[in-house]
């Protein structure tokens, strides 16, 4: 009887460690309101407020010095503006909006890391400090005084009381640089809400401090381009539904009939993404990642009509086509005309001047690569990495500062080194 | 995770160990025995013990969760008490229906296992060869569940999608005679990377083809 016990108990202990898997959580504490207009921030003091600050108070989980920068996003005539700080430790980041309910320059929201599972949420006072004093803001002149953001925060405990303050130190870097937030603003996997490769996370990639995207497009069976990362339809990216299989094995209306992506959104297509990226998001950058097999028309019809929309729309925006594989730049050399279809090729220098691509874009791996970097640099090319998100070496190629741009899962840590560079 | 991987090779290595240390009833002790191949063909229902997502924009849905399970195995039984072999079949998981846009759809999931199976009669913890418990049998497998999905909206989809997974199960045997037995096995299926679990009961038929 003894023994069955004993049995029993090893059975029972091996199937809880094996059924008790951890539960990877940090929620976003904070439901953006994604109200329109700027209350008392007006153009003039948002754009002084662009720039790197000191850090005081934090208990040093935000480093010693943040950078602000303001985005937007538009729908028809409304503007919602947003701040986004950026913290450098464990590619952390405050997202801000404006709170229109107080009298002062007050702004709400929560705190992220996404190298570990720190949140929290955050307020901030815009003040000025005069002599050690500090008084209330209306800006945008200072007259010799120093600006400052004051508040508090939590670290998800749900009371906003340790406190923070940030001291403008200089304007942000303005050497041209691209910060391109992997599968449209951030991965699924990092919880920020909202699935990657969807209209809500390219309405967010700049409030991760992105300059630019990148998307990755694959064809349905009936040849309609959409985003969707992986080779198979899995439930690390979709919701269960008993099925599986590839995006070229259903068509456009089954994907949005039967399949929804981890947070809900449909599947969307190119068309879809590029007109929000176009019309609501002020990014300047857009690399379509060619995941497809087949031909080349469709996606640079789109490329064309998107590129021309915004330059229309007074919109510096320039959006080129990924070719990360030698059937990618099949596809590439077999379209009829290949004017204004910048391309943007992943693979050795000599095919990037064969084909004239306007970007190299090595995988980071590869190591700097300086003299063929200065090389392409010399012929009037630009060159991005991929996809780096180790922090330690993120930090290296920017002290580099040869590079025009990174890709990177950790947008907020790519753009925290950018700005914040002297 | 090593950690885990570690105590489950430990705990698999336990029952042939302890069967090494038996009674003198222990066939491993003294002169060894035949070795046989047996053949076993099984077939029952089948319960799917998951959450089935069926998607937001289908109305007027319907789950099945029951099924039919189809076992087709290959065991070398030793002169010892660990046993091992082959398993495959076809189990189907579930299936479920609605309308999108006023039309009729549905899809169906199944699975094929392709599982290395391990068996031990329990005599090693309690009774002879020829008691009760010496026709009782635990059974684990460890190997790739081929998950097959049928859409039908719009036109027919078939796919399919290789999971890793287990299995577990328990069994009593009744001879009937030298070469023939029936059983009767109570089994979860769990392929792991799908998130599924499928619970079955299968009448089964053991044949004895070949001894050496």
């Amino acid at each position: 009887m003894t023994r069955a016990f004993c049995y029993a108990l090893v059975g029972l202990l091996t199937s809880w460690a094996v059924g008790c898997r951890p539960v990877y959580e940090a929620p976003i504490p904070y439901d953006s309101s994604n109200k329109p207009g700027t209350g008392l921030f007006r153009p003039a003091i948002r754009r002084s407020l662009d720039g790197v600050y000191a850090v005081s108070g934090g208990g040093g989980q935000f480093g010693r010095e943040v950078s602000l920068k303001w985005s937007y996003v538009h729908d028809g005539t409304d503007t919602v503006h947003a701040a986004t700080i950026l913290t450098g430790v464990d590619a952390g980041f405050f997202n801000l909006e404006i709170n229109q309910s107080v009298d002062s320059l007050r702004l709400s929201g929560f705190w992220r890391t996404l190298v570990n599972q720190g949140t929290g949420q955050a307020a901030l006072t815009v003040v000025r400090k005069r002599r050690g004093q500090l008084l209330p803001y209306q800006g945008p002149t200072l007259a010799g005084d120093t600006l400052a953001l004051r508040g508090t925060f939590d670290t998800g405990t749900g009371s906003a009381t340790q406190p923070i303050t940030l001291t403008y130190l200089r304007p942000l870097n303005p050497k041209p640089f691209e910060v391109i937030a992997h599968r449209g603003g951030g991965r699924t996997a990092d919880l920020l809400g909202v699935s990657e490769n969807t209209l809500a996370i390219l309405r967010r990639a700049a409030r991760f401090g992105a300059t630019g995207v990148e998307i990755d497009v694959r064809y349905t069976k009936d040849s309609i381009p959409v985003l969707y990362h992986d080779n198979r339809l899995n439930q690390r990216l979709v919701q269960k539904n008993g099925l599986s299989g590839g995006i070229s094995d259903y068509t456009f209306e089954q994907l949005q009939n039967s399949f929804r992506l981890q947070y809900g959104e449909q599947i969307p297509t190119l068309e879809q993404a590029l007109l929000t990226i176009v019309d609501n998001t002020d990014l300047r950058f857009v690399w379509i990642d060619a995941k497809f097999s087949g031909p080349m028309n469709r996606v640079q019809a789109l490329q064309q009509r998107f590129n021309e929309r915004a330059r229309q729309r007074g919109r510096q925006l320039q959006i080129v086509i990924g070719l990360p594989s030698a059937d990618a730049v099949d596809a590439y050399r077999a379209l009829p005309n290949k004017a204004n279809t910048p391309v943007l090729c992943e693979l050795n220098p000599a095919l990037v001047r064969e084909l004239d691509a306007s970007i190299w874009a090595p995988r980071w791996t590869l190591g700097p690569q300086t003299e063929e970097v200065k090389a392409m640099q010399a012929e009037g090319r630009r060159v991005f990495v991929w996809t780096l998100d180790d922090l330690r070496f993120l930090e290296k190629f920017s002290e580099q500062g040869n590079l025009n741009g990174i890709l990177s899962n950790y947008a907020p840590a790519v753009a925290y080194y950018y700005y914040t560079t002297h | 995770m090593k950690t885990i991987l570690s105590l489950l090779s430990l705990l698999l290595l336990l029952p042939p160990c302890r069967a090494q240390f038996s009674p003198a009833t222990d066939t491993t002790g003294g002169k060894r025995g035949a070795y046989h191949l047996v053949l076993t063909a099984g077939a029952g229902p089948s319960r799917y013990g998951t959450a089935i997502g069926i998607p937001p924009a289908w109305q007027r849905t319907e789950g099945n969760y029951a099924g039919t399970s189809f076992t087709i195995r290959a065991m070398w039984h030793p002169d010892h008490r660990f046993r091992t072999g082959l398993e495959t079949g076809l189990t189907s998981f579930y299936s479920y229906k609605g309308t999108v846009d006023g039309e009729v759809a549905s899809v169906k999931v199944s699975a094929i296992p392709i599982l290395l199976i391990y068996q031990m009669p329990l005599a090693w913890y309690k009774g002879s060869e020829r008691s009760f418990w010496r026709r009782m049998a635990v059974t684990v497998g460890t190997g790739a569940y081929l998950i097959r999905s049928q859409l039908s909206n719009k036109g027919i989809v078939n796919s399919q999608e290789i999971s890793a997974g287990w299995l577990a199960a328990t069994s009593y045997t009744q001879p009937l005679s030298n070469s023939l037995r029936l059983a009767v096995e109570a089994r979860w299926l769990n392929p792991t990377a799908t998130q599924e679990s499928d619970f079955s009961l299968q009448a089964q038929v053991l044949w004895r083809i070949f001894s050496w």
